[in-house]
């Protein structure tokens, strides 16, 4: 029979266990053999068993007294401070708490024949290190990747709906551009034929009118013939506003080539200035003119082209009540690149207006404008391959870029 | 006194220009057609014609080139409802006078007639 004692201090203060044997012997009757081993012994046993594991390994009797010293768990001959796990007769693994109240995992064995009961005890996150480390690394990777696929997705998406919507823009664009120069094409073909039809008509109400004035001129006089005078007179005045209007009709309807002459531009703009000086005045209202380069020449048809400016200077003028500037600035990019913008600080032109500008008989001047001045200067424009670009809001600018088609 | 001839297939304004021209001291003659046209010209001696050049059985400048054959010193004006450049262009180089666009004033119509004579 054999017996291990717990470690225990004994008489000389050095931590150790005993071993005895007691065996029966028919000749020397019972021997009993006990034997006081240094605890340290122990110790070594379970450094090298430690060695090879990321782990707390010691022993404990089965009260839960600390056998040998354990790293975390106190010097030997102490309480380890967890439950002793219960008894079983092979390892077993628990998942318990320690007195800092962590998750830990504890193995452990009964030892046979002894009081001693080696135990194991690591953490969760010792045990878990090389798992979570390879985890954070391909949490990292799949952010990372995760990012890189968003951002492709999220700029390649908008880029290409930007390139669609560019092109929409585009495509809308030149859509619209067809459709106004067709249906100006047709205003025209309808102004001139209803320009024509007028004329004859009002011909004849002019000689019927003239002949009325001329009889009047002979016969004798009579009561009403100041009043039949007087109505004539009105009836006079109203067919030189229609037939002003069949007369600008035409005009805008009149397809001719355009010249092309040297102009320059300086010399044009102060000619174009001198024409609308005088209404201006009146209204005290200042034009200036401003280039960069005073010495611009272009080549066009300069009649057509005073015409145009003649056009929009006045429109400047009217949309101011008194007191105001015009401003014209031009300015020389290339060749086939003029850039024009005349200026005002009058009412502008709403932006719901902005559509109709070139209509023939679109006019915002509801007492005196015949609504043909923007659309004439359209149809020259046109003649003349100049890109027209209007842009006004609060104060009226138009910009005018020439390019030669 | 001067002779004008009015060609015009409006037949209102064809005969009330008469009227008043005559009342200006005028001899005036008029016709809606070239046929009437033809044979007014082929049988009096006319200073001026005034010619439409949307008429509707002729244009105005052939009407123009026939008369001319007829009486080779009549001298024109052409006038329209409609007129285009090239219209008016063709027309001065065929030796028209002057180009009128209507409606016509009486005072501007006879001032282009004295011209028309005196050059």
């Amino acid at each position: 029979m054999v017996e291990v004692s717990d470690v225990f201090m004994g008489f000389r203060r050095v931590p150790h266990f005993s071993i005895a044997v007691l065996k029966n012997s028919e000749t020397q009757g019972d021997v009993l053999i006990r034997a006081s081993i240094n605890s340290e012994i122990l110790d070594e046993l379970i450094k090298t068993i430690e060695a090879t594991f990321p782990a707390n390994v010691f022993l404990v009797n089965h009260d839960g007294i600390l056998q040998t010293d354990a790293k975390q768990f106190g010097k030997k001959l102490k309480s380890m401070g967890i439950d002793v796990p219960p008894p079983s007769n092979r390892t077993e693994i628990i998942r318990t708490k320690n007195m800092e109240n962590k998750e830990i995992w504890l193995a452990y064995s009964y030892i046979d024949a002894t009081p001693f009961i080696l135990i194991e005890i690591t953490t969760a996150e010792t045990l878990m290190a090389n798992w979570i480390a390879n985890r954070n690394q391909l949490l990292i990777l799949l952010i990372f990747s995760l990012t890189v696929i968003i951002f492709v997705v999220v700029w390649g998406s908008s880029r290409f709906v930007k390139i669609l919507k560019e092109n929409d823009r585009a495509i809308a664009q030149i859509m619209h551009e067809i459709e106004y120069t067709s249906k100006m094409a047709s205003i025209g073909r309808l102004a001139a034929g209803v320009a024509h039809e007028i004329n004859n008509p009002l011909s004849i109400i002019s000689e019927n009118t003239g002949l009325i004035q001329d009889l009047l001129v002979s016969a004798v006089e009579f009561p009403e013939k100041e009043r039949i005078n007087k109505a004539i007179h009105s009836i006079f005045k109203s067919i030189d506003r229609c037939s002003k209007i069949t007369h600008q009709l035409l005009g805008f309807a009149k397809k001719m080539e355009p010249k092309s002459e040297p102009i320059n531009l300086s010399e044009f703009f102060a000619e174009v200035v001198e024409f609308v000086n005088k209404y201006a005045f009146l209204k005290n209202i200042q034009i200036t003119t401003w280039t960069p380069d005073p010495g611009i020449i272009i080549s066009s048809d300069k009649s057509l082209l005073q015409q145009v400016f003649v056009n929009i200077l006045n429109n400047a003028i009217e949309s101011i009540d008194v007191n105001g500037k015009v401003e014209v600035v031009y300015n020389y990019y290339a060749e086939d690149l003029i850039e024009v913008k005349v200026t005002d600080n009058g009412k502008g032109i709403p932006e719901k207006e902005l559509p109709h500008i070139f209509e023939p008989f679109y006019t915002t001047k509801k007492e005196y404008g015949t609504g043909l001045g923007l659309s004439i200067t359209y149809g020259i424009i046109q003649k003349l391959g100049v890109k027209f670009l209007s842009k006004a809001k609060k104060t009226s600018a138009l910009l005018l870029l020439f390019i030669y088609q | 006194m001067i002779k004008v001839i009015i060609v015009d297939d409006e037949e209102e304004l064809a005969s009330l220009l008469p009227e008043r021209l005559n009342l200006r001291g005028f001899d005036v003659f008029w016709s809606i057609n070239s046929n009437d046209a033809i044979k007014i010209v082929e049988s009096t001696t006319i200073d001026v014609a005034i010619i439409d050049i949307r008429l509707k059985d002729i244009n105005g400048l052939e009407l123009m080139k026939l008369l001319r054959i007829l009486q080779p010193r009549l001298k024109f004006i052409l006038f329209t409802g409609h007129g285009t450049e090239q219209e008016a262009i063709r027309g001065i180089e065929l030796g028209a006078s002057k180009y009128l666009v209507k409606p016509i004033s009486i005072d501007n119509l006879i001032n282009e007639i004295n011209n028309t004579i005196n050059t």
